[in-house]
């Protein structure tokens, strides 16, 4: 490529105040950056834009099996000055050398000094978040949508008696339904300490103050979840959504939970197949009583024959199917 | 009516038919329960309180709760206290109501988005909060629709405003087994 270097040019883009890098000759082709000289090349002349460019990459390589007691890294965590409103403070950890401690043995320099007294129970709720997703193996998109839910909560203060707990765990439910993967209450009771009434609760308040409304569930959703616990393959979980479906539209189980649907489907797809799964074993995946299944599925039971799917592989026919 | 401890204490052993809401401790301060009958086949549900109010459930209409406020305001005056019978005001009125035709609660929650709120996990009904005229229904799929609202007028106007946006998502008859 050609290596002479032009000055830069900064423009101001109208409104936007940042300067950016460009190629005098093409204003707009995205620049190729060349981290092992610090260049950032336009592509298309070849022209070499910016130079000493800084390489923000980390200084020397760290491997996880080291003994971690001296941290080469100069720098700090990655932090997320959006959500924790821009602390810069430096804290001092406890001394190590003897000149860390004066005379009676009380080290000289005596706390951390608290980082951000306001924010602190904020940072308290983004860990709980973080164990509660963790526990139920929830992706990086969520959690981080359930954070900026609670911040946003949070700063309203109109939930401000709540117990932070019950708050953190209503956002998660709504940030799982608002990705399109809702999670059930009783799923999301099972990883938080805080009963399924008081989430209920702090989840219509929540709605209410930060006006927004959610999806409502359908039976869809829950399928790859329960039967992949479940152990089934995949032709059931197949037949399972559609059974539900089915049932929905016929509307042969008015005013029942999409999940007892769900789950009362998945009973009657896995009966018909090889692999029977009891109504113990579904309910306490889903997170229904049994009994809830046995009225579910006496609903559905009566036109069973319509609602599989046209190309299932029956292993015990519909009429066999056990009656409850 | 003034209230104080010995005074509940004195209605719970008095003839009438007084009881405690929960286990009567003396240190804590626990409403009492009062059956009052109004007439031969109405009567209602009465709530003591220490301080000076008491609440009547269970009435048919606003001029039965006056007479049910006045009956426990003359029950309490035969005890011997100093009753004087002020600021009655009706709170709270609870209507049910059974449209002939099902609902659809799905359809009905998806057209009426903001309003209406259905969490099938939660409870069985959709909700519809009349802001303006500060009523709530509750609508379950059979068709019955439960409304509360503070006075009648109110939840008159409510099922009057309510039932188009009902009979839009009704389930056709033939759907119905």
């Amino acid at each position: 490529y050609i290596s002479s270097t032009k000055p830069l040019k900064i423009r101001f883009i109208n409104g936007l105040s940042l300067p950016r890098v460009q190629c005098p000759n093409h204003p707009d082709t995205i620049l190729v950056e060349d981290y092992r000289a610090g260049d950032m090349i336009c592509p298309e002349c070849g022209l070499v834009v910016g130079d000493r460019v800084i390489d923000v990459g980390s200084e020397w390589r760290t491997f996880s099996n080291e003994k971690a007691l001296k941290d080469p890294s100069r720098v700090g965590d990655a932090q997320n000055p959006l959500l924790n409103g821009g602390d810069l403070t430096t804290m001092i950890s406890k001394g190590t050398g003897a000149a860390s401690f004066d005379e009676f043995g009380n080290s000289k320099y005596q706390n951390r000094r608290t980082m951000s007294s306001s924010d602190r129970a904020m940072l308290n709720a983004f860990k709980e978040i973080s164990t509660m997703a963790d526990r139920i193996n929830l992706p990086r998109n969520i959690i981080d949508r359930t954070n900026n839910l609670f911040k946003q909560v949070y700063e309203q203060k109109s939930l401000k008696g709540r117990a932070n707990d019950a708050i953190a765990s209503a956002c998660l439910y709504i940030a799982c339904r608002q990705e399109g993967v809702p999670r059930t209450f009783k799923e999301i009771c099972a990883v938080s300490r805080i009963s399924k009434k008081e989430i209920g609760r702090c989840f219509k308040l929540i709605l209410k103050a930060l006006e927004t409304s959610v999806d409502l569930i359908t039976t869809g959703d829950f399928m790859s979840r329960f039967c992949s616990n479940l152990g089934l393959p995949k032709q059931v979980q197949m037949a399972a959504t559609f059974i539900a479906r089915k049932a929905v539209e016929l509307d042969l189980v008015p005013g029942r939970s999409p999940i007892s649907v769900a789950a009362a489907a998945i009973y009657m797809a896995s009966q018909a197949s090889a692999e029977k799964k009891t109504q113990k074993e579904i309910g306490d995946i889903a997170g229904v009583a049994d009994v809830t299944i046995r009225q579910s599925y006496r609903l559905i039971y009566p036109r069973a024959a319509e609602l599989f799917p046209p190309d299932f592989k029956f292993d015990t026919p519909v009429d066999k199917l056990p009656q409850l | 009516m003034t209230g104080c401890r010995s005074a509940l204490v004195l209605c719970y052993t008095s003839g009438y038919h007084f009881w405690p809401i929960s286990e009567p401790q003396t240190n804590t301060g626990t409403p009492l329960v009062l059956y009052v009958s109004l007439l031969q086949c109405k009567s209602s549900t009465v709530v003591v309180f220490f301080s000076d109010c008491s609440l009547l459930f269970s009435l048919f209409s606003e001029d039965d709760a006056k007479l049910g406020a006045r009956r426990l305001a003359r029950v309490l005056q035969k005890l011997g206290f100093k009753v004087r019978f002020s600021a009655f005001k009706v709170v709270n009125v609870l209507a049910v109501c059974s449209m002939p035709f099902g609902i659809q609660l799905v359809d009905f929650t998806i057209k009426n988005r903001p309003i209406a709120s259905y969490e099938p996990e939660l409870h069985p009904a959709a909700t519809y909060r009349i802001k303006h005229i500060k009523a709530t229904v509750q609508v379950f799929s059979t068709g019955s629709i439960t409304v509360t609202g503070p006075n009648v007028q109110n939840v008159a106007t409510a099922v009057e405003q309510i039932y188009p946006l009902l009979f839009e998502c009704r389930k056709p008859k033939a759907l119905c087994k």
